[in-house]
């Protein structure tokens, strides 16, 4: 198993084989051990966590939204619903809790994400619009403030190289905002990008939109939730190319468009939601070589969508300021960061539901 | 065009609140809720009042169970002289991003048996909801809003309440708005259980918040 780059020589087949082995993962990670797995062919595991309650009660990771590996081989799981950030030693055992519920100091609100940059864990409380840093000890340092002034609200800020943040936003904002924002460590604005359009701006569709973006390579990657294309940015903000989000060699139908067809209106006349199952994007995470995945899943109007659940992966890759559909795949996890080595992190609730498995996927070029 | 600084939070806030209602976080998105269920006070018993001992958000509510609820408790928890009950709806599980953390902490304060009672509409949602909120130990039974207490009586959601199931003496607290961020007093806390060191609301004990 290698890393995946992106190689001209690697052809459609090749990657069609890729993304069915990406969609066996959970299937083969649920039938065997986690070691089983070591020797077997498509996956490398990450770590495994028992989420079972203890009487500590941290134990659980409740709704996990980020991964990191700590330079020392630790992990690190940015914990939505827990309120906190959990520490895991190579084992899965649990070493250190960062963070609690609260508005004080070292707490969050509503943490959004976080992760790892510079030596240092992070965390983003939406409801503050802060950075909450901890110190390379896991204690806590100081919060970074989210300057708001002409920016709409941040939905997601997570790290990117350098030492830099990249924040998507909400798209309730104010028609030629831009979604994106690459700011540094003090939280100050470097560049910016993905304009937000009238179609989107209306409130009808705003409301249920969100950016996704990740950064790879010194490209930003965007997409919105409810839309249906993929675009690739370069820091300073400038458009490199877009391309329409195919799933089964159709465009993915964007909201605003729904809307549209529905005279304005995101209501159907028998009080559903016209958004209601159709395929969204969830999730974006960029690898190296200029390869993007897209998570899509069915839009539950009534339930919500949890990314945990999985749904379909579109891959594309960026060569030559162009996108090319590498193929889409059926998962049963949800997508999130990449790792160091630049590979897919892929993320279920074990078919225990008492355990949360994360594997790095380590794809290996094979040859047509 | 120059808006003036407070209108202009107030419109971000607005717009922000409708998305964030809708889309509670990375790895879940909602879209039943809107702005105006954000954190409105909903309309119920002129006697719900917030109690003094709690906070501007907290009704202290006591009575009897109605038959419903305690036929479904003998039903779910019949070794037992007392129970947790949870009234939620859809709307709750959908706004409220803390209702997880806290339950969770109040399975862990208490041994009493926890079941979740939701009107039948609610059900998938709320069953979803525990499902992705790892609370799969709590029973949930379908039960009408206005059965849950013996003389009718509406309250606000979550509401949590102990009761006894041989009596069906009922005492427990009604949230009257929706909080879509963490809650400073959680179920565990109002129902009178003492919590795990870690989970106690005291004053943290990390340094002082600094800015750069």
């Amino acid at each position: 198993m290698r890393i995946p780059r992106a190689d001209p020589r690697l052809s459609a087949e090749a990657w069609r084989f890729l993304l069915t082995a990406i969609a066996c993962i959970p299937v083969l990670l649920s039938a065997q051990s986690r070691r089983g797995l070591e020797s077997g062919a498509r996956s490398v595991d990450w770590f495994s966590v028992e989420i079972r309650d203890t009487l500590t009660g941290h134990q659980i990771i409740a709704r996990p939204t980020d991964f990191a590996r700590l330079p020392d081989g630790r992990y690190l799981v940015v914990d939505q619903s827990e309120k906190n950030l959990k520490v895991y030693d190579r084992s899965g055992a649990l070493a250190s809790v960062l963070g609690r519920a609260g508005g004080g100091p070292g707490e969050f609100l509503s943490l959004a994400s976080g992760g790892w940059v510079s030596g240092r864990p992070f965390g983003f409380d939406r409801a503050s619009n802060s950075v909450k840093w901890f110190s390379s000890e896991f204690k806590y340092d100081v919060a970074t403030m989210i300057d708001l002034h002409d920016r709409p609200q941040p939905y997601r800020v997570i790290a990117i190289p350098g030492g830099r943040f990249l924040e998507c936003s909400f798209a309730a904002g104010i028609e030629g905002q831009r979604l994106i924002a690459v700011r540094d460590r003090e939280g100050k604005v470097l560049s910016s990008a993905f304009p937000l359009t009238a179609s989107i701006a209306r409130p009808s569709v705003a409301q249920y939109t969100v950016t996704l973006c990740d950064s790879r390579d010194g490209v930003v990657y965007g997409a919105l939730s409810g839309g249906d294309s993929l675009y690739a940015f370069d820091l300073e903000g400038r458009l490199i190319a877009s391309a329409p989000l195919l799933l089964d060699g159709r465009r993915v139908k964007s909201f605003a468009s729904l809307v549209d067809d529905n005279q304005g209106s995101a209501r159907l006349q028998d009080g559903g939601w016209v958004q209601h199952g159709m395929q969204m994007a969830i999730r974006i995470t960029a690898m190296s070589g200029g390869v993007v995945a897209v998570q899509v899943i069915e839009f539950d109007a009534v339930k919500g969508v949890d990314v945990l659940e999985g749904g379909r992966l579109a891959v594309l890759r960026l060569r030559d300021r162009a996108f090319t559909q590498l193929g889409t795949a059926s998962v049963k996890a949800g997508l999130f960061n990449a790792s160091e080595r630049g590979a897919f992190l892929l993320s279920w609730v074990g078919g225990s539901a008492e355990r949360v498995e994360v594997s790095e996927l380590v794809i290996r070029r094979t040859e047509p | 065009m120059t808006i003036e600084p407070r209108l202009r939070r107030f419109l971000m806030l607005s717009a922000v609140g409708g998305a964030a209602a809708v889309v509670g976080a990375s790895t879940s998105w909602f879209l039943a809720a809107d702005a105006a269920a954000r954190t409105r006070v909903l309309s119920v018993d002129p006697s719900q009042t917030p109690d003094p001992d709690f906070d501007s958000a907290t009704a202290r509510i006591s009575g009897t169970a109605g038959v419903q609820l305690r036929q479904a408790l003998a039903r779910l928890t019949p070794e037992v002289d007392s129970a947790i009950a949870i009234v939620l709806t859809a709307e709750d599980c959908l706004t409220c991003e803390d209702l997880g953390r806290q339950l969770r902490e109040l399975q862990r304060a208490t041994p009493l048996p926890i079941v979740v009672a939701a009107e039948s509409i609610s059900i998938p949602v709320v069953t979803t909801f525990l499902g992705r909120e790892h609370l799969r130990a709590v029973q949930v039974v379908a039960i009408a809003h206005a059965s849950v207490l013996a003389d009718g009586r509406r309250f606000t959601t979550p509401a949590a309440f102990i009761v006894s199931t041989a009596s069906g003496e009922l005492s427990g607290v009604s949230h009257t708005r929706r909080f879509k961020y963490a809650r400073a007093r959680s179920f565990r806390e109002e129902l009178g259980f003492a919590g795990t060191e870690e989970h106690d609301w005291a004053p943290s004990p990390l340094k002082q918040e600094k800015t750069p």
